[in-house]
């Protein structure tokens, strides 16, 4: 796997309550005013783990030691959650 | 009248005409509203003039004319209201759709300032009956309706506008709760025995029925469709805004916030933590445009749920919602 490095992108304002994120993303149309986001805590220690200087390798590690799980399980785990919050990540080549 | 002070969610606008070249005329929903108190929280100077906007101004949010007939929404139009910026300085231009074609009004403003100007095109300035307290409703705009701010029995008096035609009293009073760390919420509202209940979902989850099935059991209902939660002597109230005519400025104590929508049966689950928090801001409008308005209404909704209990609720929409929330409050109050 090539060395895949992400970001937060900078259209999304975020708050941490107890061990989840609130996540909202700037936008410009009324259309899209509603979208509020809510992680919960894998997916809070997963969205900590895209820090601009993890790889893709280094935060399945990162999860395989968290959750005690195998690295197919965490690396699906990982690809889904990058999937699905693709919009508000950007990726450092 | 030259000025006015309106008291909205215990907001203090006050309108003037400095150039006094015109007659501020609000309509007949705000008649329960106007306050005779000295002060004030933002002052909106009124002038007639060019809507035009300054150059250098950036467009960062805008929206569309959309009516919304039996839970459908049909976009009317893309031009509607637009929010523009220009350094510190904020421009809302928008249309009045309810009252007219070819009318306009830039309001310029910024989230520090307090004092707030407001710009009127000719078409939104009209000559007015001299015996008139308060001017037209939109809906009085209607073609099956007529206008009634038409000159009668050809009396003269000074052209006249109202400052907070649609949809400027919503922006408005949008952007007071931000500059105040409040929320605006689609939202019906109930007091009960002392008990004040918020029952917030977008259009079609039940707010109606909910206000119109408390208000037939006893109940005083705040508003039906739109509040303003602020925390007022030390503690969280729900205010109504004006809507709807005759509306009068009702308050209410909050004490549970319910996330509805229709079920079969009646069910309430307690959320907590960002559920929660996400589950309100859902249901707040919300111009997220930039990143310190967010700031603002996110942090105003972790603050309330840090207070205020908030449930999702599937109900039935009959009596029998009543009695089942009255024991959920009890429960909920006792353990």
């Amino acid at each position: 796997m090539s060395r895949l490095i992400y970001s937060h992108a900078p259209n999304i304002v975020t708050r941490k309550t107890g061990s989840e994120y609130v996540l909202i993303p700037v936008t410009n149309n009324i259309a899209d005013m509603n979208s509020v986001y809510t992680l919960n805590e894998s997916g809070a220690f997963i969205w900590e783990l895209i820090d601009g200087k993890r790889d893709i390798e280094e935060m399945i590690e990162a999860l395989v030691s968290r959750y005690d799980t195998d690295r197919e399980t965490a690396s699906e785990d990982l690809l889904s959650f990058i999937g699905k919050m693709s919009e508000y990540l950007v990726i450092d080549r | 009248m030259k000025s006015y002070v309106l008291n909205i969610a215990d907001y203090k606008i006050r309108f003037e005409n400095p150039e006094g070249n015109i007659d501020l005329m609000p309509s007949g929903r705000y008649s329960g509203f106007l306050s005779a108190t000295e002060n004030h929280d933002v002052c909106i100077r009124v002038f007639p003039g060019d809507t035009e906007l300054p150059a250098g101004t950036q467009k960062v949010f805008s929206a569309p004319y959309v009516e919304e007939i039996n839970g459908l929404r049909l976009k009317k139009k893309d031009r509607f209201w637009s929010v523009h910026k220009k350094d510190d300085t904020l421009y809302i231009l928008t249309e009045f759709p309810f009252s007219g074609d070819n009318r306009t009004g830039l309001l310029r403003f910024s989230l520090e300032s307090r004092n707030w100007d407001l710009f009127l095109n000719s078409s939104s300035i009209r000559t007015g009956s001299s015996d008139q307290v308060f001017g037209a409703d939109p809906m009085d705009y209607l073609p099956d309706r007529g206008c009634r701010a038409e000159p009668a029995d050809g009396a003269v008096s000074p052209p006249q506008a109202d400052p907070m035609d649609y949809p400027l009293d919503g922006l408005i009073l949008y952007y007071l709760t931000v500059i105040h760390g409040d929320i605006m919420i689609h939202a019906s509202g109930i007091n009960s025995g002392g008990k004040g209940f918020m029952f917030s979902g977008v259009s079609g989850k039940g707010k109606s029925t909910m206000a119109g099935l408390w208000d037939r059991h006893g109940a005083r209902v705040i508003h039906d469709d739109r509040l303003i939660i602020r925390k007022v002597r030390g503690s969280y109230s729900m205010f109504n805004t004006p809507v709807y005519r005759n509306d009068e400025a009702r308050e209410s104590p909050l004490d549970a916030i319910f996330i509805i929508e229709h079920g079969t049966e009646n069910e309430a689950l307690r959320l907590h933590g960002a559920s929660a928090i996400t589950s309100l801001l859902s249901n707040c409008i919300q111009h997220n445009w930039d990143e310190a308005v967010i700031r603002q209404s996110l942090d105003a909704a972790i603050r309330i749920c840090a207070s205020i209990p908030v449930f999702q609720l599937r109900f039935r929409p009959d009596n029998s919602i009543i009695a089942y929330l009255l024991q959920q409050v009890k429960t909920n109050e006792s353990g």
